[in-house]
């Protein structure tokens, strides 16, 4: 594992994930025909809510303090798993992709844990629905990602990127479908953000508070940019540098960071002008995204 | 080998000793400590055996021998009994029947011992039958309720045709033993006469073992015992069969469809579409259960699925000649047994703890008692996680292992989409699971408990640390098992490297390792709670409740998930499109178990036409019957 | 005077007593039938002892003369009391047709059997006959008779006859044989003497007719 690399991974992640957020908020202030808040508002807004003090339930216990922390631990072990700029990622390893699935996922479920840990049944409501969600969103990662790698004859994400920079072919487009549902699933954006239905119930946040929530929504907007790098990436392998050290690999950053934004910039737009779902519908509305991804496997077998 | 046979003498022993023994007290106390010592030998046994490989032949051909495969499974009987048999000692005070439980239970964890030693198909099937039969009788403990003598005649009942189908088929290859001239019912002899039979035989063979097998295991089509069984046996004993009964089947499965038989494909390909089923049904029905126990039973079912999904993959790899991998698909499989049979028995003891404080299992009546139970809870939750497969504990390392080969066996087009539906039941796994732990053990306290006895605790504690250890250190279970596949016929030297290192935590080129970055997990969360701890703790406040008054309002636990089940309706077979408060079981048993079961009635109404009670009736009929017979031999000579 | 002479005179006092053991309706007058019946098996023993030679059927005299003779009826009256049930059984037959078909049963076992079994003619007539009456007759009041005693008498009666069909078949066989015709004689009659108390304890009768009320 290269250290300098994986430090250089983790510098540029932990930096960009609220700057991406705050881009978003000022495209959907845009949109909604005022100025909005500076890029860098999401920022200032961990920064002071690290500087407050909690403010903790009595009926909770342990793991609601510690689970914050946890997850933000799963999340930034992720971002060593995903190629950022290079073509081989710091931690590679046979069946890496398959970890990168379950750390995401682990970071989720620890929220949820957490949040339950509270005591509130408002944390009850929204563990439930977002497990649901979460439920047929592993679904529908879990074939795109099954596909990419019967595509590419591999398990490790540089290969898979390396060999699908080749040839685009039809299993891996309608792969990326379901994937692309998944990232905006899990970046909690508006038709599907059933369990932080702000109105509704305020969802699996509604006892964190200071610091604990500053890390809860750090770890959730990192989760965000890793996927989102992700999708990029398995729709875009190309003008990939080789390593850090090459002369490529400024121009591959900027690329990266252009794709971000008008990856960010998309889901925004689609984000704004839609309404939120019912929690039924939205589960309905998931399946034949999971069809479609199990769909996607058969199709790499036929060798489409 | 002395030390194999010192565990089955102290187990007989024990079991006699507790006829006579009056106080309920001590009677409790010396029987279990006397199943810990036991099983603590049983763990001592397996380590010598797999050091060694030795053997043993007692007369009347019992064979007895622990090598690889049986040490595997030795040691983790051994585990997993001295924690049950340390946390019993508390446990069994809420019962009272203290011979009962003094003979069955040590006679039950004796079967099981010699059930994974045996080399010889008779004496298997006489423990075989022993253990089925001293676990019905710890299932009918509390054999006063309705219910749970009806979930143990279940029981009885689905796993004695099992072993019907285990014996035919055992005959069968007896019979064509002795048509070639091979002496003995010793696995060796029956290996070489399934070479010599003819296909369609040997297919049914390979049939009826399935079938008996996949009863014992609890998988699909066959394992309406199990939701029923799992929670009518008092905890420990849930505890014991999910975690150790379940897989002597395995142990059954890989010994007789591996070693014993030829390798088929098509056997491979019948246990993955079991284990998919199993997965499947397995985690959707645990999802909406109520019932505590219910719930880890179905989890149960479903990390049976993933076990013979690995196994299967194994069988079907193996057939084609996919050495290797097979191989690696196998230590997948069993590694996945020894890691579920650990955090599986953990949690059916915490759900034990809470009956024992609480005597409820139902989680809609639960709640809050983490804050008072903080240990229990504690332990409860490293057992969730670690079911759930986060990355730190030992569920995950298994799990992980398993969807690696079946996403990389792509000549078998079926395994890498079994990949991705178990990935999809994994998130189940966590859904269901979350569910357990907070129904139980957060919210608002709903009343006072004490804090379970420490005996209890450390039988849980002692399988909480053997999940962390083993998920840190996988390479501590996975080196005992990579040397199973030299019983198969692979080279040990290649399936390890494979194995390990990927997996190794200090290896020489351990770059890309899973225990690397579990420990660097660690180290990040630690500088992360350090910086934590230089700030004050916050201050303590009621929950919000959005601005009303906060209440006793609780989330039950029956409204979790209620809206995947209106999705997956046609998945939850035979239940009424919305259920709001009574879920009802879908219930295989209708499609599956029923139709026989009314015909066997229909065919033994028709036998019982000529009996109507009359004993001189009965007479008349055996005397006709047996003139026609001596008239019948009379008339022939 | 001629032996076997004594054994064919002595054999067809056994059918009158056979007859007669079925017939009486008194259960302790049976019983004493019965152990006539069993007095003259085991003179019938110890004649062929003394016809063939064999010393132990002088052991096979002696046992059954204790077991049959003294334990069995003596169980039998130990049920009569425990059960109180004096003399009374409900048969299925009356008197007169009852008698009928032992005789015809009686009539044709002697025709048929000098061509079923042409062996033992020789040495010890028509014992093979009359073992064959004494089990028809014993199976008859089984199949025609509700009192649960009289049926344990009918078996033991059965018994007698497939006893003395064996003895004089079978005169050389080893002691074993003789264990297991005691154990059998014993055993079986006490579980079922004790099976009968329990019937008349459980459903205040001992017609075999209410036995399905000892089911649970």
């Amino acid at each position: 594992m290269d250290l300098i690399e994986a430090l250089i991974n983790l510098a540029l992640v932990m930096l960009i994930a609220p700057i991406l957020d705050g881009f978003a908020r000022k495209v959907r202030a845009r949109i909604q025909c005022r100025i909005g808040p500076p890029i860098l508002q999401t920022w200032y807004d961990i920064i002071k809510l690290f500087k407050k003090r909690d403010i903790d339930p009595e009926v909770s216990g342990k793991l609601y303090s510690i689970s914050p922390y946890l997850s933000l631990a799963f999340s930034l072990i992720a971002v060593l798993i995903i190629p950022i700029g290079c073509r081989e990622p710091p931690l590679s390893f046979t069946g890496d992709v398959l970890l990168l699935i379950y750390l995401l996922a682990s970071s989720s479920l620890l929220m949820a844990f957490g949040s339950t840990a509270s005591g509130n049944p408002f944390s009850g409501i929204g563990a439930s629905r977002m497990l649901s969600m979460m439920i047929l969103g592993e679904g529908m990662l879990a074939g795109s990602i099954i596909t990419f790698s019967v595509f590419s004859g591999s398990l490790r994400i540089g290969s898979v990127i390396k060999i699908l920079s080749t040839s685009p072919h039809l299993a891996t487009t309608v792969a990326l479908i379901p994937l692309a549902v998944f990232v905006y699933l899990e970046s909690e954006r508006v038709p599907l953000d059933i369990h932080e239905a702000e109105p509704e119930i305020i969802g699996l946040l509604v006892e964190f508070s200071g610091r604990k929530l500053g890390l809860m929504k750090y770890s959730l907007m990192i989760r965000s940019t890793v996927l989102a790098t992700l999708l990029i990436y398995l729709a875009f392998p190309w003008w990939l540098a080789d390593s850090y050290t090459s002369p490529f690999y400024p121009i591959s950053i900027i690329l990266w960071l252009l794709l971000l934004f008008l990856l960010t910039f998309i889901f925004t737009v689609l984000d704004s002008s839609l309404a939120r779902y019912r929690i039924n519908n939205a589960i309905e509305s998931l399946v034949p995204f999971i069809c479609i991804s199990f769909l996607s496997i058969v199709l790499a077998f036929l060798g489409v | 080998m002395v030390i194999a046979l010192i565990p089955c003498a102290l187990l007989v022993f024990g079991a006699l000793i507790s006829l006579f023994i009056r106080d309920k007290w001590i009677c409790n106390l010396l029987i279990n400590s006397i199943t810990a010592l036991s099983c603590f030998l049983i763990a001592a046994a397996g380590v010598e055996g797999f050091l060694t490989k030795a053997e043993i032949s007692l007369p009347l051909d019992l064979e007895m021998g622990i090598d690889p495969l049986s040490a595997v499974f030795c040691i983790v009987l051994g585990v997993i009994g001295f924690s049950i048999s340390i946390y019993s000692i508390k446990y069994m005070e809420i019962y009272d029947k203290m011979r009962y439980y003094g003979i069955c239970y040590t006679s039950f964890m004796l079967a099981m011992y010699l059930v994974i030693i045996v080399r010889n198909a008779f004496w298997f099937i006489l423990f075989w039958e022993m253990m089925t039969l001293s676990s019905y009788l710890l299932v009918v403990y509390e054999h006063e309720k309705e219910e749970v003598r009806r979930a143990g005649f279940k029981y009885f009942v689905m796993t004695h045709i099992g072993v019907a189908c285990i014996i035919t088929a055992v005959l069968l290859l007896y019979q064509q033993a002795n048509l070639a001239g091979i002496p003995g019912m010793s696995f060796s002899s029956l290996s070489s006469a399934s070479r010599l039979m003819p296909p369609y035989l040997l297919h049914i063979c390979y049939l009826l073992l399935l079938i008996g097998f996949l009863v014992k295991a609890g998988a699909v089509p066959l394992h309406s015992w199990l939701p029923d069984a799992y929670p009518a046996a008092p905890s420990n004993i849930s505890a014991l069969l999910s975690g150790f009964t379940a897989k002597t089947a395995v142990y059954a499965t890989i010994r007789m469809f591996f070693i014993v038989l030829p390798v088929d494909f098509w056997c491979g390909i019948l246990l993955i579409s079991s284990g998919l089923l199993s997965m499947f049904f397995g985690g959707i029905y645990a999802l909406r259960q109520v019932d505590s126990k219910r719930l880890l039973a179905y989890s149960s079912v479903e990390n049976m699925g993933y076990i013979l999904l690995g196994v299967g993959a194994g069988l079907s790899l193996f057939a084609s000649g996919k050495g290797v991998l097979g191989s690696i698909a196998i230590s997948a499989g069993i590694l996945h047994t020894v890691n579920h049979a650990l955090f599986k028995a953990l949690l059916f003891l915490s759900a034990g703890s809470v009956i024992y404080r609480t005597g409820r299992r139902n989680m809609d009546l639960l709640g809050g008692l983490g804050k008072q139970m903080g240990v229990t809870s504690l332990l409860a939750l490293i057992g969730s996680l670690s079911a759930s497969g986060v990355p730190v504990l030992n569920g995950f390392v298994s799990k992980w292992l398993i969807y690696s080969v079946t996403a990389s066996s792509w000549e078998i087009p079926i395994l890498p989409i079994c990949a991705a539906v178990a990935v999809m039941m994994s998130a189940i796994t966590g859904a269901f699971l979350l569910k357990y732990w907070s129904s139980i053990f957060t919210g608002r306290p709903v009343e006072e408990v004490k804090e379970c006895p420490k005996q209890m605790i450390t039988g849980e504690a002692i399988l909480a640390a053997s999940c962390i250890i083993l998920g840190i250190y996988p390479a501590l279970a996975l080196s005992p098992i990579a040397e199973i596949s030299g019983e198969l016929g692979i080279p040990i030297g290649v399936v390890k490297e494979q194995l390990l290192t990927g997996i190794f935590l200090i290896g020489p080129v351990a770059v890309s390792t899973i225990s690397l970055i579990t420990v660097f997990s660690f180290l990040s969360l630690f500088l992360l709670l350090t910086v934590a701890f230089l700030r004050p703790i916050g201050i303590r406040a009621e929950p919000w409740f959005c601005g009303a008054r906060p209440s006793d309002l609780r989330y039950q636990a029956s409204s979790y998930y209620r809206n995947i089940e209106e999705a997956m309706r046609a998945a939850y077979i035979g239940a009424p499109g919305i259920s709001l408060r009574i879920y009802k079981e879908p219930n295989t048993d209708r499609f599956l178990v029923s139709p026989f079961v009314r015909a066997f009635k229909r065919i033994s109404r028709a036998f019982l036409l000529p009996a109507m009670g009359y004993i001189q009736l009965y007479l008349a009929l055996m005397f006709l019957a047996l003139l026609l017979i001596v008239g019948v031999i009379a008339w022939i000579s | 005077m001629d032996l076997a002479f004594l054994f064919r005179f002595l054999s067809s006092i056994m059918v009158i007593t056979s007859v007669a053991i079925i017939e009486i309706r008194d259960l302790r007058r049976s019983s004493y039938a019965y152990m006539v019946q069993s007095a003259i098996l085991s003179a019938d023993f110890s004649l062929i002892a003394m016809m063939t030679g064999e010393w132990h059927m002088y052991l096979w005299t002696m046992s059954s003369l204790i077991t049959k003779v003294l334990l069995v009826p003596r169980a039998m009256i130990w049920a009569i009391e425990r059960t109180g049930e004096r003399s009374e059984i409900r048969p299925v037959l009356p008197l007169t047709a009852s008698f009928g078909l032992e005789g015809a049963i009686i009539i044709s076992l002697f025709l048929i059997s000098p061509s079923v079994f042409p062996l033992a003619e020789s040495r010890f007539p028509s014992s093979i006959p009359i073992s064959l009456v004494l089990f028809m007759i014993g199976i008859f009041g089984m199949l025609s008779r509700r009192c649960a005693l009289k049926q344990v008498l009918c078996l033991c009666h059965m018994e007698n006859g497939v006893h003395l069909f064996l003895a004089s078949l079978a005169y050389r066989s080893p002691i074993t044989v003789e264990i297991g015709i005691l154990t059998d004689a014993i055993a079986a009659i006490v579980i079922l003497l004790y099976m009968a108390i329990r019937l008349k304890h459980v459903a205040g009768t001992l017609d075999t007719f209410k036995l399905s009320l000892l089911r649970w």
